[in-house]
């Protein structure tokens, strides 16, 4: 409980609920229960996406390409099922193996060519939202396979099934960064680069894999995204970039790498949705919206430096770091701190 | 697959475990080191002093498999070695401990020291195993906390056990310690003390780098000092030298430079910057100290003594906590470096001359223009390189700076003439006072006496000018005055343009009066307790 109450979304997700019953108050339709479905099904493909950014972040890497990698799965899912006529278990199996495809090549050009993930990924990113444009001369497919609709339609009440996929796929990320050596690895990396090289870690490997589960989650959240459109269109995903880096910045991701809350994307995810809605829901016009989803990310982030100095996380050195802070400043450092046991 | 080396058995104190030999090494043709050796023996610890630049740290980087040598060879033992990594030189045993700690500080200590290594269940890192297997390791260091807290919440002094904790699980024979004193208290050094001492005893070699002469003498068994990349002592006893004979071998310089500077006396102007009883957050106490334009003051004191961070006070960089700072006679408050230049006329020429001094990847120009672009733009509204020009051409062209053209990009030059290109920036700025941190430190004979010469010239046109230098020899030669520092305090103040023996003797005098009269009245005040 006390860890839940100092992560950095617990306020916001307060003042979202709070909000949210407020609002409920107010207007019959914001509390309504298709209401709260379609802010949970908002929600779902938003984690996803975020999670996909985060891998990368976990890295201290950034990935523009979330968004195109989307675009290209979109369109290799409607083909396989639509035009190729494969079964759509098949169709999906494929698209995610595109999607890791997609990932390794960003990661293996970052490591090998040591550019930026900027760089990388914004030449990448366009590149195969122009192959996925490329195929489909910009027609949508239509013909979308039942179970991706009921999966992206389907609800028990308030509940939208495709909470089932966002939820494991923020289990299996969070584990992974818990429990797998290449999950320690990334985030070692990301912490602190030369001491995970010093202990015998390999940078190169850390950056691919980033990259290449960053692109298989891209690919899960088009997937689930082709049941909320019921469409396959290659326009999916051009406007996932700033989705991609507000959840798991609202989340509590720093973006100088070795952190990776999974479980802050989904509770920022619902937020970010939840605040969406209620702002369609009261006639706010689209561009308010985008504002107030900008202003969302920096209070965020102020919100987390606020909370990082009041918990006395950040220790600032004045002067170079490697002459340290001189012997008195060093005393009045080591009184506020837990000090040596002295044998 | 070096067990056979590690166990090996033998008396302590007489088996060679990592011995450099004959090694030199140049970078960019400048030599950095000549012919210098550095033989360990297994079961001692080692002392390796010399100024900054006198090669220690490029020995270590070859010990360590960072650098490859140009010539000369490893041994380990009898076996002839060549690392061609870090990692290489771990596995032979070799473990080094940086200044810069290399910690995941969101990690915990238990995973910090078992990174890349993490025990492993059935493909998960087992947490539990992971707090067990270290656990042993902290007890070793004297780390009582417990193994799952996070790593930024300890000191730097901690930091450091912890990153000697890590070299031992790596069952390292070798230890080297650079300069693990630097950033830690008297009682975390007395603490590491007995630490080392323990491993020494299990027969662990440690090669300990260090400043500070009487914590040398404390723990260590004999010293190699280098100066200029040469050795000057190789594993001499220290029960045979003084430390005054390490002081002069580390400081006393072959070279004859150039050699006017305060031979000639200078009249000096008015005060241009004066500190009365200045304290600061950095930790200085009680510093006066003034500069008088048409004055050189050498700001002498063993690394660590804090000049550099009086330095930074003066330019806004550190909060200045009591006391005066008054500029040309006016009491002053500098906020930042550019508050410094522009309000009160004092540049620092810094140091780190490629992290702090320059963008190496912009041109000579852009460099050196930087900090009268905002005086031109106040005269026409606009900069442009025309404009720039005849600014920055005369600085460039008094210090000689060796170059193609100016649009060449700084990186491109060689150490000393990059270090031209960093006074030439504060000359083109028209500094009253200016302050050289360390101006000689890792550049050539030559281009060392053109920046003598620089400073030299420098005061006879009028600026005031605050030397920090490490190399005695340097500040008595271009000195008016040389005020000694040390534990951040003024321990004394004399005439310069003497003799260099009579000076040397004096200030030598004033830095061990005051390191044997440092009382270690810190103990209490810090001893705090261990977390659970």
């Amino acid at each position: 409980m006390n860890r839940v109450l100092r992560t950095q979304w617990a306020p916001l997700l307060a003042a979202t609920i709070v909000a949210g019953i407020v609002l409920s108050l107010a207007t019959k339709q914001f509390g309504s229960s298709f209401n709260v479905y379609t802010i949970l099904q908002t929600a779902a493909v938003y984690t996803v996406i975020g999670l996909s950014q985060m891998m990368v972040l976990a890295v201290a890497d950034m990935s523009l390409a979330v968004g195109g990698i989307a675009s290209l799965v979109t369109i290799a899912t409607g083909n396989l099922y639509q035009v190729q006529h494969w079964p759509i278990g098949a169709a999906i199996a494929g698209s995610l193996a595109l999607g890791l495809a997609c990932g390794l090549v960003n990661g293996a050009i970052i490591a090998t060519t040591k550019l930026s993930g900027f760089i990388v990924t914004l030449a990448t990113g366009t590149a195969f939202t122009g192959i996925a444009y490329g195929i489909t001369s910009s027609i949508p497919y239509s013909n979308i396979a039942s179970v991706l609709t009921n999966l992206g339609q389907g609800r028990a009440a308030f509940f939208s099934y495709l909470l089932l996929p966002a939820i494991a796929m923020t289990l299996a990320v969070g584990a992974g960064f818990r429990w797998l050596p290449i999950g320690r690895s990334l985030l070692a990396v990301g912490g602190n680069k030369d001491a995970a090289v010093l202990s015998g870690l390999s940078e190169k490997r850390a950056i691919v894999t980033a990259h290449a589960v960053s692109g298989v989650l891209a690919a899960v959240a088009a997937v689930l995204y082709i049941g909320v459109l019921q469409s396959a269109t290659p326009a999916t995903g051009s406007d996932w970039l700033i989705i991609s880096f507000a959840v798991p910045i609202i989340g509590g991701t720093a973006l100088v790498g070795g952190e990776a809350p999974a479980s802050g994307c989904f509770v920022a995810a619902i937020v970010l949705s939840a605040i969406n809605d209620a702002l369609i829901v009261l006639n706010v016009n689209t561009e308010a919206v985008q504002m107030a989803e900008g202003l969302l990310i920096f209070a965020a982030v102020i919100a987390g430096k606020l909370g990082q100095s009041v918990r006395g996380g950040t220790r600032r050195s004045v002067g170079r770091p490697s002459t340290g802070p001189g012997r008195l400043g060093q005393i009045a450092q080591d009184a506020a701190t837990p000090g040596l046991g002295m044998p | 697959m070096n067990d056979q080396l590690r166990e090996a058995p033998g008396a302590k104190g007489s088996i060679p475990t990592l011995v450099l030999q004959n090694i030199s090494k140049a970078f960019g043709g400048v030599a950095a080191l000549t012919d210098a050796s550095l033989e360990l023996v297994r079961g001692e610890i080692h002392a390796l002093i010399g100024e900054n630049g006198a090669g220690k740290s490029t020995l270590i980087n070859i010990a360590t498999g960072v650098h490859r040598p140009d010539r000369g060879t490893i041994r380990i033992g009898e076996q002839v070695v060549h690392f061609s990594s870090p990692g290489a030189a771990a596995e032979h045993g070799v473990a080094v401990v940086h200044q810069e700690r290399n910690l995941v500080r969101k990690f915990s200590l238990a995973e910090n020291l078992l990174l890349g290594r993490q025990p492993v269940n059935k493909g998960l890192v087992s947490y539990r195993k992971m707090v067990e297997d270290a656990a042993p390791w902290l007890e070793r260091v004297g780390l009582r906390f417990d193994p799952r807290t996070e790593a930024s919440q300890l000191s730097p002094g901690q930091a450091q056990l912890l990153e000697i904790a890590k070299a031992l699980t790596r069952r390292c024979q070798v230890l080297l310690l650079d300069e693990p004193t630097s950033s830690i208290t008297d009682a975390e050094f007395e603490h590491l003390v007995g630490i080392l001492r323990e491993l020494r005893d299990s027969g662990t070699s440690i090669v300990f780098v260090s400043h500070k002469l009487e914590e040398v003498y404390a723990l260590c068994s004999r010293a190699t000092v280098l100066r200029d990349g040469r050795n000057v002592l190789n594993g001499a006893p220290l029960s045979e030298v003084s430390q005054g004979d390490i002081v002069r071998a580390m400081v006393g310089r072959h070279i004859e430079l150039f050699a006017s500077g305060g031979a000639t006396k200078r009249a000096a102007g008015p005060a241009h910057l004066e500190l009365r009883g200045v304290s600061t957050e950095l930790g200085h106490h009680g510093v006066d100290l003034t500069v008088h334009r048409g004055e050189i003051v050498g700001l002498y004191g063993l690394v660590g003594a804090g000049r550099t961070e009086l330095a930074r006070a003066i330019v806004g960089l550190a909060k200045i906590t009591g006391g005066e700072l008054r500029v040309a006679g006016k009491p002053a408050k500098v906020r930042n470096p550019y508050d410094a230049l522009r309000h009160h006329r004092i540049g620092y020429v810094s140091e780190d001359r490629k992290d702090e001094g320059l963008i190496l990847t912009h041109s000579i120009s852009r460099n050196v223009g930087m900090t009268v672009w905002k005086r031109l733009e106040a005269k026409f509204g606009w900069i442009s390189e025309t404009r720039v020009r005849p600014h920055i051409a005369p600085p460039l062209q008094r210090l000689d700076v060796r170059m193609h053209r100016v649009s060449q990009p700084v990186g491109s030059l060689s150490g000393g003439n990059q270090q031209k290109v960093s006074a030439a920036k504060w000359i083109a700025a028209e500094a009253e006072l200016l302050i050289f941190d360390e101006p000689t430190v890792g550049i050539d004979v030559a281009a060392k006496d053109a920046m003598h010469r620089l400073i030299a010239e420098l005061a006879d046109d009028g600026t005031a000018i605050l030397l920090i230098s490490s190399d005695l020899r340097e500040v008595v030669q271009l000195a008016d005055r040389i005020v000694v520092m040390g534990d951040f305090r003024i321990l004394d103040e004399l005439e310069g343009g003497g003799q260099y023996a009579p000076i040397s003797e004096r200030v030598m005098q004033a830095i061990t009066a005051a390191t044997l009269a440092a009382q270690p009245d810190e103990h209490d005040a810090i001893a705090g307790s261990p977390v659970h």
